[in-house]
């Protein structure tokens, strides 16, 4: 099966167009469930492929990874190879030629961080689509004609980028693709990949649920020097529709579902993500957006606990 | 060993040259905000008071932030200097900018450590040829290690290790790019709870834990971070 090309982002319509809706699977069933309930694209990783995820994120068999990759081509929809780190030396050669030979076998594209990688398939003469995760510190135009160099054809844009910040980048002779994440509903207090903070999200199978108390990011903390408490400051919600609202009319084409290792928070997000999306899509004013939105959005998600793996 | 001591925008006035006795070279700026670029003028003045090189040090930008940073550049590299100026840089457009600059040489900041820590070598070192790259910077002995084969010098930041970092404010309340009258100062606040397992430092928008200077054959150059309390 050939690798093919997503719709391109010259083409994107402005004003309320359809935005992809892409999600991270984590098996066969929830790749079919979510390719047929109104997502256009998946993306999926294995765990011998050096990814931001926890191994409850990945695949646990190649097999199934290609079979996904048979029923997107079936379904005549997208699936992505994760592939966001950087590939440690010892295990480039054989992480790289497997992200290849699933890049042959029909995968639609590869979401990367690692230059080495784009390089390695540039000196095989080897296409495919490629990605820049949000790890990899895309932040202004300069740095979106950096990677375009490299090979890159759609960025994630960093959670950490306001609309009026992130305006330029979005302009059309640039050439990129643009995705976004629902803000609303997908914020992370810090610059993700900038971040080492105790946090049960960079742990293997977190399954103690006292290790919540180690999320530093989500903590009261005493000041040294006034003695009060202080919290990791992030944007209000309103601010993160508005955010969301501003992102589409400056015309993103895809809007993202992260990955996560318990499947039903994962459905959640999704279903509440598409409900603010198509209500973009209806061309709502951003008044009744945010209105109809915090309705959405103000249901409890438990986004800081989603990396807390819970048993099947 | 060159030893360096990093100061942050606010520092440089009033500050006497004795406070610089003992170091080879200054570093000024911020790594973290890009609200904390000097002025073109608080940087000259400060390369005259010391008499010998001074580091521009810059974070990842915006749009607005790079403009700002590339003006910054290129008025700085209009005076004449023995050696093209440093820049350290931890912003993929601001790299790509610098290479055509041959009046200024980047070295690759600690917000790309993780990045090219495991980076494979060969292409870390072509990359770092590409761009005229004078050094890679860490404060982190991990990173370090994963060093072991990069072609050029690695300087070592002390006495804090760089642990996360915020575009959205504590202080304004709002992300980066919006004006501020640099209310977060010089100090770095201790910051602790039961919850987590080690008190961290925040400073502006950046958060550390304690680290110490590290002695290595790859480490060329030590950087003092400046602490007001």
């Amino acid at each position: 099966m050939p690798a093919t090309k997503p719709k391109a982002a010259a083409a994107a319509v402005r004003r309320n167009h359809r935005m992809r809706v892409l999600v991270g699977v984590r098996t066969l069933n929830e790749a079919g469930f979510y390719l047929t309930h109104g997502a256009d694209e998946v993306y999926c990783g294995l765990p011998e492929i050096p990814n931001h995820g926890v191994r409850a994120e990945n695949y646990a068999s190649e097999a199934e990874l290609r079979a996904t990759i048979d029923l997107a081509g079936k379904l005549k929809k997208q699936v992505f190879l994760v592939a966001n780190d950087v590939f440690p030396a010892d295990v480039f050669p054989k992480a790289a030629a497997k992200v290849a030979e699933l890049v042959r076998y029909g995968a639609s594209g590869v979401i990367i961080r690692d230059m080495a990688l784009l390089e390695y398939f540039r000196r095989r003469g080897l296409k495919t689509y490629f990605t820049l995760s949000t790890l990899g510190l895309c932040f202004n135009r300069e740095a979106l004609r950096f990677f375009k160099e490299r090979g890159v054809s759609r960025i994630v844009l960093p959670q950490h980028l306001t609309p009026a910040e992130a305006a330029p980048m979005f302009d059309g002779k640039l050439g990129m693709d643009i995705e976004v994440f629902c803000l609303p509903l997908f914020y992370e207090v810090n610059i993700n990949s900038l971040c080492s903070l105790s946090c049960p999200c960079s742990q293997e199978a977190v399954t103690d649920p006292r290790l919540q108390r180690a999320y530093t990011c989500l903590s009261a903390l005493k000041r040294s020097d006034d003695g009060g408490f202080y919290t990791m400051p992030m944007p209000d919600s309103a601010s993160l529709l508005n955010y969301f609202y501003d992102f589409y009319r400056l015309g993103a084409q895809c809007m993202k579902v992260a990955r996560g290792p318990n499947g039903d928070e994962v459905r959640e997000l999704f279903y509440k993500s598409l409900l603010l999306t198509r209500l973009l899509e209806k061309g709502v004013s951003r008044e009744a957006f945010v209105h109809e939105g915090r309705k959405i959005v103000s249901s409890s998600q438990n986004y800081g606990k989603r990396y807390i793996v819970k048993r099947d | 060993m060159e030893n360096a001591i990093s100061l942050s925008v606010t520092e440089p006035a009033g500050l006497k040259p004795a406070a610089l006795k003992g170091y080879d070279r200054v570093y000024l700026g911020s790594e973290f905000c890009q609200n904390k670029l000097p002025t073109a003028a608080a940087f000259l003045k400060l390369e005259k008071l010391f008499g010998g090189p001074v580091t521009l040090v810059t974070p990842l930008l915006t749009d607005g932030g790079l403009d700002q940073a590339a003006a910054l550049v290129k008025a700085l590299c209009a005076v004449k200097r023995r050696r093209p100026l440093e820049v350290v840089v931890n912003d993929w457009g601001l790299l790509r900018l610098l290479k055509r600059n041959k009046a200024a040489r980047p070295v690759l900041g600690r917000l790309l450590m993780w990045e090219i820590g495991e980076m494979d070598k060969p292409f870390l070192n072509a990359f770092l040829r590409e761009y005229r790259a004078a050094g890679v910077e860490t404060d982190d002995p991990e990173v370090l290690a994963k060093l072991k084969g990069v072609s050029g010098p690695v300087h070592f930041h002390y006495p804090f290790r760089f642990k996360s970092v915020t575009r959205f404010c504590s202080y304004i309340r709002d992300f980066n790019s919006a004006r501020c009258r640099l209310e977060c100062g010089p100090a770095f606040v201790r910051l602790s709870s039961r919850a987590i397992p080690e008190p961290i430092y925040m400073q502006g928008n950046a958060y550390f834990i304690p680290n110490k200077p590290l002695r290595h054959p790859l480490v060329k150059r030590l950087v003092k971070t400046s602490v007001k309390e």
